[in-house]
């Protein structure tokens, strides 16, 4: 089971709040640790997972917790870039 | 309480202009009202739009922002430094000792580029008047290339700014008849141009049949000015020969220094509705500093002032009567030159923004004079 090194709770934010706390939270762990961060907006459903896998991160779990989900998120190796400068 | 309640503003922007002139209308002589600005320059920041275009000039923009205030009211030139919430003193950093009996945190957002390492002044910027005519000298030259317009971080004030800059630029472009020669490109942080839905779906089909290459998803990592490439933390990059980007935000530091409640960033914790600080009864916070999930837009501090204002009415006069601010906020969304779009909505309703409108250009362009004539000074 991966490590939760952060939990966010971005309840009470709407779009894109929860996406941009998760954002956040994910530059401030390290590769293969996981970010748990709280949403009570729809719109998370479907922004969380698409974003993680275009950014190349991996959606652990969508916790149900009733009025509110947890979306658990592992922090994958940062893309790498065409050039590099010298 | 002494016999004439003392009221402190800090910030004359157009939230703390606004707020005073209606407390200076509904108090009359109950209150004693001083504001605390370093400047007292009035700036019409919707005007940079133009600026970026050859429509405006810098001057053209800035007031005295002392003539926008009641004349009876204090005004104080000087930066505050902190305030002590529990001795209700506000602190200049020209040491002046400012006592209150109610507070209105009106200081608006400060720009903090100098927060990313990467960015130096080859990465143009239009969020002050200085930066906006520097986008336009430089695009007036061009004759060819790929213009990227992007967003450095949320939040940022006026969120629909960025977008009516790839449009305006756009326009601009086409009626050079040079449009041909040029990519723009659009980057946005989130899964659609705009993060309104019910205004997304009109706006990003329109920019995209316009010939604006819409990038979502893309949250700027690090641009490499020398090499003239973006990087987005999800792996994309893009060559550019001009790059537009909106710098981060952040409320001033005395709201960190001084302990006033606030989130990452700085931004002032307060009452949905009252526009009350969390824990703090005669502490009231207004336009952008808030930490509001609404735009940060003037039109947000306009509806807010009366607010603020009937709020501390009410304590003065020991009435238990509690105003609400319900969310509202109108703004104008140019799509071209000579169109616009009008954008309404409040907490619970979202905007239904029918079509780019004439009427709505012509309201737009002649609201820089309505807001120093009657929105500023507390009359509309
Ligand atoms: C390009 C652009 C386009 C925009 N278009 C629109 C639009 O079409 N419609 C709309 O509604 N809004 C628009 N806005 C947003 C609008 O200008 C701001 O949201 C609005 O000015 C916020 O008001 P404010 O009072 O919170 O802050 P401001 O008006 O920025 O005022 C803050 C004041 O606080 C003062 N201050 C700062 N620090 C201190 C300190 N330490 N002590 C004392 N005083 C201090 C500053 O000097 C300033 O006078 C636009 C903004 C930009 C950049």
């Amino acid at each position: 089971m991966v490590e939760v090194a952060k939990v966010v709770d971005a309840r009470g934010s709407f779009c894109p709040g929860p996406l941009m706390e998760l954002i956040r939270a994910l530059k401030s762990v390290e590769v293969g640790q996981a970010v748990e961060v709280y949403s009570e907006d729809q719109g998370s459903l479907k922004d969380i997972p698409a974003w993680a896998e275009k950014a190349g991160h991996k959606l652990i779990e969508i916790k149900d917790y009733g009025d509110y989900r947890g979306f658990i998120v592992e922090k994958g190796e940062k893309k790498s870039r065409r050039r590099k400068k010298e | 309480m002494a016999d004439k309640a003392k009221i402190v503003i800090i910030g004359a922007g157009t939230g703390g202009t606004i707020v005073a002139n209606k407390l200076n209308k509904k108090l009359k002589r109950k209150a004693e009202i001083t504001v605390i600005d370093p400047e007292f320059k009035h700036i019409y920041q919707p005007g940079y739009l133009f600026q970026i275009v050859g429509r405006e000039t810098e001057k053209g923009l800035i007031r005295d922002g002392t003539k926008l205030l009641p004349k009876k009211s204090k005004k104080v030139r000087a930066a505050v430094d902190r305030v002590d919430l529990e001795k209700q003193v506000v602190y200049t950093n020209d040491n002046q000792e400012i006592p209150y009996d109610y507070l209105i945190i009106a200081s608006g957002s400060r720009l903090v580029p100098q927060k990313l390492e990467w960015w130096n002044d080859k990465i143009h910027q239009f969020y002050t008047p200085q930066g906006a005519a520097k986008v336009y000298d430089h695009l007036k030259d061009m004759t060819e290339g790929t213009i990227v317009i992007s967003i450095a971080s949320m939040p940022y004030k006026c969120p629909p700014a960025p977008l009516e800059a790839a449009l305006l630029i756009d326009d601009y472009l086409r009626r050079k008849k040079i449009r041909d020669k040029f990519n723009i490109v659009f980057t946005s942080p989130i899964n659609r141009a705009f993060s309104i839905e019910t205004v997304n779906t009109i706006v990003q089909p329109l920019m995209e049949d316009r010939g604006i290459d819409v990038r979502t998803f893309f949250n700027v990592d690090e641009v490499d000015t020398e090499e003239k490439v973006l990087y987005s933390l999800e792996g994309e990059e893009i060559d550019y020969d001009m790059l537009i980007m909106i710098p981060p935000h952040e409320a001033q530091p005395f709201i960190e220094k001084s302990g006033i409640p606030h989130e990452e960033g700085g931004w002032v914790e307060v009452d949905r509705e009252t526009l009350k600080v969390k824990n703090y009864d005669n502490v009231y916070a207004i336009g952008d500093t808030t930490n509001l999930p609404i735009s940060k837009a003037g039109s947000t501090a306009h509806n807010q002032a009366p607010i603020i204002a009937k709020n501390i009415l009410a304590s003065i006069k020991n009435s238990n009567k509690v105003y609400k601010y319900d969310g509202h906020v109108q703004c104008f969304f140019i799509t071209e030159i000579g169109k616009s779009l009008f954008i309404d909505f409040n907490y619970t309703n979202p905007p239904y923004p029918g079509k780019p409108s004439r009427r709505y250009w012509w309201f737009k362009l002649a609201f820089k004079e309505l807001y120093y004539r009657f929105v500023a000074k507390g009359i509309v």
